[in-house]
């Protein structure tokens, strides 16, 4: 199944998705040197974001979560793609920063269909995304 | 976005990968928030800077965009502790030396050490000019006190604006932007800064993102200001407030009153946000320079002094820029030193490791510095006017 969004930051990703409900915030619910989702009392707590196509509906939080994205990205721990509700300062700063594709203002169908686990290519050229399962 | 030629020649690569990425991240955020164009700046602030804040993924950061230099006027928001002071602090060798290398790399930026949350004390703005400001009270004076220009910017954005020098033309910068929605009468005095920035505080949390007009304030001053715009942009995150008789802009507008949405805050509701907090008739500690006091503050804590002959009992710390700590005569300094009054700089408790300063219970005039240390750092702060933080420092009930 094939969804259109807005492409924000280029790039080309095939990979698992891992779908966060919630809100993100960088800096707080993530450890920049593994990946490792921190933040005890959220859904995908204990879960890595390292090499997924990482779906949450936007950021929130500290800016400095900009230079978690980056740190992670550095540490080879990055995810293969962001997706997005609607992408914030902080998320479209830190994708650009670290080159990881950004797609965001996809279809609220598509948020319903997707779930961890799925298949994805994400075309951020053209705002893309293909669910495989 | 439209782009000049030289703005191309920079998003291709021509001026390294650096300013490369600097352009992109700019073009991305106008584009995904709607600006048409960029727009030169005269003077970037760049906030989150303390190793406290950003730690080792701000500081790698920094030190890789550090080969280029900013190509505006750039100043810089506190560190973590005074540089002068550190081992006084108790601040660990590992931190200091983190903090020294994010210190380090800005300077290789070619970024003023100011480290001061008051960037307006250093540089004043002038009506009409865009700046590309970090730290929500220096955004707020800027827009509100001075007529410039800026939105809220991120330490992260303030960094790519200042190697640009310019930022995405939207939100505050754009005339249209730049109009109050929600009208704000206040049916209070305004003793001194505490309730100056208390009423900020309640206005923010009123208007949160909306823009207020602030009327029957009286004749505050300067230093009310500041406190107002700090109080504000803690419980807000609005970038712009008009105060009347004090915006620039006000004469210039006009202003139909009957569109507005109206609300009137009265005496009961400074009290209730004071009594949110500890009454504390003792404290480890007395802070005051919540943004970094100004030289007039500073001096008037120096004659209010003078009627105690003794030592406080109560430490008092008073917290300011470097700039101004220069400013300060020599005799005020030996004073303050009799008086157990310890005038620091560069710093802000705020984005300080407290842990290591051993202070539990504060006792303050500002709303911000009281918001953050419970919330942050779960220290306990009490409220009071400016000069009862003083007598109780020196034992008064």
């Amino acid at each position: 199944m094939e969804f259109k969004g807005r492409g924000l930051v280029e790039g080309y990703a095939e990979g698992i998705a891992l779908v966060s409900k919630e809100p993100i915030s960088f800096l707080g619910d993530i450890d920049p040197k593994t990946g490792t989702i921190i933040r005890k009392d959220h859904e995908l707590y204990g879960l890595t974001v390292k090499d997924k196509v990482f779906v949450f509906p936007y950021g929130k939080g500290s800016t400095v979560g900009s230079y978690i994205i980056y740190r992670l990205r550095k540490n080879n721990v990055a995810p293969k793609a962001i997706l997005n509700v609607r992408s914030d300062p902080v998320v479209i700063i830190g994708c650009v920063i670290s080159d990881i594709p950004l797609v965001d203002m996809l279809s609220e169908k598509f948020f319903k269909k997707i779930r961890s686990g799925d298949k994805v290519i994400v075309d951020a050229y053209k705002g893309v995304v293909r669910i495989l399962k | 976005m439209y782009l000049t030629r030289e703005e191309e020649a920079i998003l291709s690569g021509e001026h390294g990968p650096e300013y490369q990425k600097a352009m992109k991240v700019l073009v991305k955020l106008g584009e995904a928030l709607g600006a048409e164009r960029l727009v030169k700046v005269v003077h970037a602030h760049i906030s989150g800077i303390s190793y406290q804040n950003i730690g080792d993924a701000g500081l790698e950061f920094l030190e890789e965009y550090s080969k280029v230099k900013v190509r505006t006027y750039t100043t810089s928001n506190p560190l973590g502790f005074d540089m002068n002071l550190w081992r006084e602090m108790g601040i660990p060798e590992e931190f200091y030396a983190k903090q020294l290398r994010i210190v380090k790399a800005l300077r290789r930026m070619g970024v003023n050490e100011t480290f001061t949350c008051t960037p307006y004390y250093i540089r004043k703005p002038l009506v009409g000019e865009h700046l590309a400001w970090g730290e929500s009270n220096a955004v707020l004076y800027a827009n509100s006190a001075c007529g410039a220009r800026t939105n809220r910017e991120g330490g992260p954005s303030t960094v790519f604006a200042a190697l640009i020098g310019k930022v995405p033309y939207m939100g505050v910068h754009v005339d249209e932007n730049r109009v109050p929605q929600v009208l704000i009468k206040v049916n209070a005095p305004l003793r001194d800064q505490l309730y100056a920035g208390i009423l900020g505080y309640i206005v923010g949390t009123y208007v949160k993102d909306k823009v207020p007009l602030i009327r029957n304030i009286g004749k505050i001053t300067d230093d009310m200001v500041k406190a107002l715009c700090a109080g504000l942009g803690t419980s807000s995150s609005t970038p712009l407030c008009f105060l009347e008789n004090i915006s620039p802009e006000i004469p210039k507008m006009k202003l139909k009153y009957s569109e507005l949405e109206k609300a009137e805050i009265d005496a009961q509701s400074f009290k209730d946000v004071i009594e949110t907090y500890e009454t504390l008739d003792s404290a480890d500690t007395v802070f005051l320079g919540c943004p970094h006091l100004s030289y007039g503050e500073i001096m008037e804590v120096y004659r209010y002094i003078g009627k105690y002959d003794r030592k406080a009992k109560t430490p008092i710390i008073l917290v300011t820029s470097r700039k101004v700590f220069e400013e300060i005569p020599p005799y005020v300094k030996l004073l303050f030193e009799k008086k157990n009054i310890k005038l620091i700089r560069d710093t802000c408790f705020v984005v300080s490791p407290l842990k290591y300063l051993g202070i539990r219970k504060v006792l303050t005039n500002s709303i911000k510095q009281a918001h953050y240390l419970s919330n942050i750092h779960g220290v306990k702060v009490g409220l009071c006017e400016t000069r009862k933080c003083i007598g109780i420092a020196f034992g008064e009930r």
